[in-house]
């Protein structure tokens, strides 16, 4: 612990610590332009110059290089400290447009920050300012090249942190420029970032340009709802708009970056057509004769039917504020669920998951990128949980050794092992792995179960062979973390995944357990629905008239599938369907009562990630309330009626504590509160969130209660490939894309032009089999009333015997919940005039 | 030719081609290899250029002996030696030379030095306008890895060293030692920041020992005739070996000599140059190349080695002299370098990327007689805190303004109080 001098004040500081951080503790912000705390200290720009008076080098040096030693003396406003970082500014500003106003950063920039406070308000230089040309750079991110300060900052998180190779540095001297080597879309998924780390306005947020400034917009700090891993985001608003997104701060999840789908995915929250007013039987209708109807139609039905035949319909989209208050409306009134409508099976996996994240295996964001062996099983990264990419790139740059198994193409921007094996043989890979790894460790410790479940690996073992390296690599490894997905496994893959992280967790390993889930609050959705139940069983039950009334409140996969005649058949066969969401749907359009919702930004709630970690995110707007306003000189709002407009939607449990007879104050912020005090008072082991519903920057790590302790389960050989080789069927999956699947951000149009066509992506054997070439169009027949045209990917990392395509929530499929379809070669249509 | 001095580095030059192995090996090369292969440890080899007090070549004058030391013995394999051919000073051209003199004594000499640090491969990194010398050193490499003197167990002593001639992508900055390594690994010539050293962690991440082209060429020479006959070359007490000068500007003989150690100036200019030329009186001279300050008529008989001259707030540089007379404007002179810095940084940190343009352009203001009294002081406080800059390129490019603004200050004035230049066209 060294301890120095910063400014007359002493501070002492671990090891290792830079003085510019070490000054930041004291409160003094050094001014800084390439450091970056993800990004590390460079030493480029030498803004941070500070004067050491004592120390093993005085004189003028960057705080960013100078690791805090002891005794020294430091000084940050010594006139030759203030006088040299005024003359960096200067030499900044030389090239730098004198057009704050018109800039889309202005307000919001580092460099306006420095210049005001550096004190450089005359320009001295006389020569000409250099300029470049501009570059298009996609529908996303605006590249505006005269305004660079060349910190570097972008291509170092571009290429070094995230691994993509198309923007970097051109040139040299004063003329470097940094770009892509011509016009085009920047290919990376993350290139978002590049807004957030631009100290100037180099990057700027294309959809969100000339829509306000910093002082225009609410801001809070909120949750991503785009995957289950519960990124950090600033959401900014105006005139009840979300304008834009950017990263937040949060070292166990996110860090400082997110993806493109968390930062432009929120459009849906702003379209025009969202459903906002109350209808009843298809015809717009007051919110007082919505509830009136509503009400009426339950009581009816739970007077002339048994309670039991009204059934509630959840997902991962609600808050756990709503999924509580569902789950015991449905208690209180017995009727049956909640039912979580998750894609096939996803359900279950999820329940798997949870019930085999033993607490002190559970890994997090930051435990990956510090992690030194990773095993990724069933599930690809860039597709489902885009940042966790980013966590397993820094893994990997720190000499991690990266495996993934999985059956899809897997692509990441960085090296690493991947075996293509289908979802049957997935676990005895796994099991190859960690028996190889584990030979010759001594498991005289081991419970019985514990013993038996390793003699389970052993034999699973003898079916599969896996490189040497990767079992090297676990032999070696000190933190590894296995990662497993909840798609495209097996039932049992999430719990033998999480047996296996039990199994290689020794005193001298500590290892970590990481499950990717579906939806944003897939944790909370496992917890707070009915476990022997799913979309499809209540489907059957629907056809089969042991349910009548069904309430569906903002599903997922029910409500955007049923195109299909035959689930517009099962919907006829309903007394009564009554639908809450903010999204339209072809459930929301058959509805005789339709509640419109409120989104997250407007309603807030509390979000459960992939690890347990809970998460509030105030509302950053509602309806009923005054519009912000920019200064405090303009006219009041003025009111034409008694109610603000915009009031109408509701959070989707207020209903459903009003038909619970739980009373709320009117006030919308208040009874926010009184719903949450109510789901953490009911809710035992929520009792860790605060009821003032401020998690703070990290989240409240939740742990799920009787779990099963040190105890291996028994698992149940599901194997089942018999007959399967030698069919001639190929197995037709939906999988998830960066963009275009997720439900939410595929409404946003900000990301309409990202969405890639939709291709079927198969292996060249099988696409041989099939006599088809990449490129080819070709139609799927997915039954009699489904056909799917799509266009041929031949991908050569991937396994045999599958066709993967985009899960799009528009897709023609006529199974319930995207289940896979054998489909017969006859059923894939090769289309005329081909490519060949 | 009045060269009185012993010729050591250009004992085999020739007026019209180079050197064969076979002359190189009359004249006594490759002896220091088998004696040192055969004779002498590694530490040994160390000792005795140590003991020599040679000093690096390249400008830097750092003592060789030393920076072969830093190279732990238990350091990783593979351990690298780059030869830095990246001859990219102005007014510098006697590694070029030297390569077209004597191609074996480089040779000869990186294999010492491989030795010395157990090194597994040499790799020449050459300027890519030095095509015909990239060329030679290709061919005479083969030739020794025939004779045995290169490439696996040489002379049968069990050392392995091979050595691989790499064309630089062309810029001033890729000489520098820490860019070179990111060149040659393919990543922007930006200087790295020590530590880690170059030594322990260079090339690849591996332990990198980087020599001038020149300094190598006299790992043989002191092997064969020891430490103290190298040092006793010198004139001066401080000085060791001789020394390459490369002389150009308005001197009657313009050209590559090699002289003692500590030679006067003015011995250079007058005996081996050939004196100034007709009409032309002396003003000033660069030293050591374009990164080092102009020496005055007061400084006309000092003695040329890099102590003497440090002493005197003076580089030796690569020992480059360019030589300046009474008709030349110094200010225009020093714009025309410093366009070259400017053009030439490599755009890594803010003060050298973007003060050397602004230093440029108010100089070359007042050189056109547009300028302010109040640019002198900026240019001298701006100059000054270029010393902060990432690397020591931007020192370097200030040095010569440096010296102007010390020592023709009234010259630059002049400009501006007339508003134009006084020995312009």
């Amino acid at each position: 612990m060294p301890t120095l001098t910063i400014d007359s004040r002493q501070i002492s500081v671990p090891g290792n610590t830079k003085v510019i951080d070490a000054a930041e503790r004291l409160g003094i912000m050094i001014p800084r332009f390439c450091y970056h705390p993800a990004l590390g200290a460079v030493g480029a720009c030498r803004v941070c110059a500070v004067n050491v008076k004592e120390g093993p080098m005085t004189g003028i040096q960057m705080s960013c290089m100078l690791d805090a030693g002891d005794g020294m003396v430091i000084s940050t406003h010594d006139k030759d400290a203030v006088d040299f970082r005024m003359a960096v500014i200067e030499w900044l500003m030389m090239n730098h447009p004198h057009d704050c106003p018109v800039c889309d950063e202005g307000g919001h920039c580092l460099l306006q920050d420095m210049t005001v406070s550096g004190g450089h308000g005359m320009r001295r230089y006389p020569g000409p300012k250099r300029t470049h040309q501009d570059q298009y750079l996609g529908p996303l991110v605006q590249h505006e090249m005269n305004r660079c300060i060349q910190c570097y900052r972008c291509v170092r998180y571009y290429r070094e942190y995230t691994g993509y190779k198309d923007l970097g540095v051109l040139g040299i001297g004063s003329r470097v420029y940094f770009g892509r080597t011509g016009d085009g879309r920047l290919e990376s998924p993350f290139a978002g970032n590049l807004i957030d780390i631009c100290p100037t306005g180099v990057f700027t947020d294309k959809p969100a340009r000339f829509k306000g400034r910093k002082w225009d917009f609410e801001r809070a700090a909120t949750v991503c709802t785009h995957c289950s891993l519960g990124c950090s985001t600033i959401t900014s608003s105006r005139y009840r708009e979300i304008i834009r997104q950017e990263a937040g701060i949060s070292p166990d999840t996110n860090d400082c970056f997110i993806c493109d789908r968390g930062r432009y995915g929120f459009g849906y929250a702003n379209l025009p057509d969202r459903p906002r007013q109350y209808r009843v039987n298809g015809n717009p209708c007051s919110r007082q004769t919505a509830w009136a109807k509503a009400l009426d139609l339950l009581d009816t039905t739970a007077n002339t039917n048994n309670p039991s035949t009204v059934a509630l319909l959840v997902s991962a989209r609600c808050t756990l504020e709503t999924l509580v208050t569902a789950k015991h409306l449905c208690h209180r009134k017995g009727w049956h669920g909640p039912v979580w409508d998750a894609p096939s099976g996803n359900d279950i996996k999820s329940r798997n998951a949870l019930d085999a994240l033993a607490p002190e295996l559970v890994a997090t964001m930051k435990d990956v990128r510090e992690s030194d062996f990773i095993l990724a099983i069933g599930t690809d990264p860039v597709n489902e949980a885009p940042v966790l990419t980013l966590a397993l790139r820094q893994a990997q740059r720190n000499g991690a050794h990266i495996t993934v198994i999985d059956p899809r193409p897997v692509s990441l921007p960085f090296d690493f092992e991947h075996l293509p094996t289908s979802p049957e043989e997935m676990g005895d890979q796994l099991a190859a792995i960690v028996c190889a790894a584990l030979g010759g460790t001594d498991l005289s410790h081991l419970s019985p179960a514990g013993k038996a479940f390793y003699d389970d690996l052993v034999l699973r073992n003898a079916a599969a062979t896996v490189p040497d390296e990767i079992v090297v690599a676990l032999k070696k490894s000190r933190h590894p973390v296995i990662v497993c997905g909840t798609h495209m496994v097996n039932e049992d893959l999430p719990v033998l995944a999480g047996e296996c992280a039990r199994m290689i967790n020794q005193p001298e390993r500590s290892a970590g357990l990481f499950y990717v889930l579906p939806g944003a609050n897939g944790f909370g959705a496992a917890m707070f629905t009915e476990t022997h139940t799913n979309a499809g069983l209540l489907l059957d039950k629907i056809k089969s008239n042991d349910i009548k009334t069904l309430i569906a409140i903002e599903p997922e996969g029910c409500a955007h599938v049923h195109s299909s005649p035959a689930m517009a058949g099962i919907l006829k066969s309903l007394d009564c369907l009554l639908v809450m969401d903010y999204l339209e749907s072809p459930l929301s359009r058959a509805a005789d009562v339709f509640i419109p919702t409120a989104t997250v930004f407007e309603s807030g709630g509390i979000f459960i990630n992939q690890n347990g970690t809970g998460r509030s995110m105030q509302p950053l707007y509602m309806g009923g309330t005054p519009i912000f306003q920019t200064g405090r000189t303009g006219p009041p709002p003025r009111l034409f009626e008694s109610d603000i407009p915009g009031a109408e939607h509701v959070p989707a449990w207020l209903p459903l504590a009003d038909w619970m007879g739980l009373s709320l104050s009117p006030d919308n912020s208040k009874r926010r509160l009184e719903i949450l005090k109510y789901t953490i008072e009911n809710e035992p082991w929520l009792s860790a969130l605060p009821i003032s519903g401020d998690t703070g920057e990290t989240g409240i790590k939740l742990r799920i209660p009787n779990r099963r302790l040190n105890e291996f389960a028994s698992l149940p050989h599901t194997r089942n490939n018999a007959g399967n080789s030698n069919s001639p069927e190929i197995s037709l999956y939906t999988v998830e894309q960066t963009f275009g699947t997720e439900l939410l951000s595929s409404g946003s149009p900000a990301l309409d032009e990202v969405i890639p066509q939709i291709r079927a992506a198969m292996h060249p054997a099988d696409a041989e089999f099939l006599n088809l070439a990449d490129g080819e169009n070709l139609t799927l027949v997915l039954d009699e009333n489904h056909e799917l045209p799509c266009n041929v990917k031949i991908e050569t990392d991937m396994a045999q015997g599958f066709i993967f395509i985009p899960r799009r929530p528009d897709l023609p499929w006529p199974v319930p919940g995207f289940a896979p379809i054998p489909l017969h070669p006859d059923q894939i249509r090769r289309e005329k005039g081909d490519l060949r | 030719m009045s060269n009185k001095y012993p010729q050591i580095l250009f004992q085999n030059r020739k007026p019209d081609r180079i050197a064969t192995m076979a002359e190189y090996k009359e004249s006594g090369g490759y002896q220091a290899l088998a004696d040192a292969l055969s004779n002498r440890s590694p530490a040994q080899v160390q000792e005795e250029i140590l003991d020599a007090v040679l000093l690096g070549r390249g400008g830097a004058a750092f003592p060789a002996g030393r920076k072969l030391e830093t190279v732990a013995e238990d350091a990783p394999h593979p351990r690298y030696v780059v030869c830095n051919a990246d001859e990219m000073e102005p007014g510098t051209f006697k590694d070029r030379v030297l390569i077209h003199a004597d191609p074996h004594m480089l040779i000869e000499g990186m294999i010492l030095t491989g030795y010395a640090v157990n090194a597994d491969k040499g790799i020449v990194f050459i300027r890519p306008e030095y095509e015909g010398a990239a060329k030679i050193l290709e061919r005479e490499i083969r030739f020794a890895e025939k004779e045995g003197l290169l490439g696996e167990n040489i002379l049968g002593s069990g050392y392995t060293f091979f050595i691989d001639v790499h064309r630089s992508g062309g810029r001033y900055i890729c000489g520098e030692v820490t860019a070179q390594l990111n060149a040659l690994e393919g990543r922007r010539p930006n200087p790295r920041k020590p530590p880690p050293y170059p030594t322990q962690k260079g090339l690849w991440g591996q332990p990198t020992i980087s020599h001038n082209v020149e300094t190598l060429c006299c790992f043989p020479h002191i092997l064969r005739n020891g430490a103290r006959w190298f040092r006793d070359l010198a004139l001066t007490e401080t000085g060791a070996g001789t020394k390459i000068f490369s002389i150009s500007g308005k001197v009657n003989r313009p050209g590559c000599y090699e002289l003692p150690m500590g030679v006067r100036l003015s011995e250079i200019i007058e005996v081996h140059a050939g004196g100034m030329v007709e009409g032309s009186t002396f003003k000033a001279c660069l030293p050591g190349g374009a990164s080092t300050g102009f020496l005055t008529p007061d400084f006309y008989d000092i003695e040329m080695d890099f102590d003497t001259l440090r002493k005197k707030g003076h580089r030796l540089g690569t020992g480059a002299i360019m030589v300046f007379d009474q008709k030349t404007c110094l200010t225009a002179a020093t714009v025309n370098l410093l366009e070259f810095f400017a053009r030439e940084s490599c755009g890594w940190c803010t003060p050298c990327r973007e003060g050397l343009p602004y230093i440029k352009h108010l100089l070359t203001l007042i050189e056109n007689g547009q300028g302010s009294e109040d640019m002198i002081p900026t240019i001298k406080k701006m100059s000054a805190q270029l010393w902060n800059s990432y690397c020591a390129f931007a020192p370097g490019a200030v040095a010569p303004v440096e010296s102007l603004l010390v020592y023709f200050e009234g010259e630059v004035r002049e400009h501006i109080k007339l508003g134009r230049c006084l020995l312009g066209d």
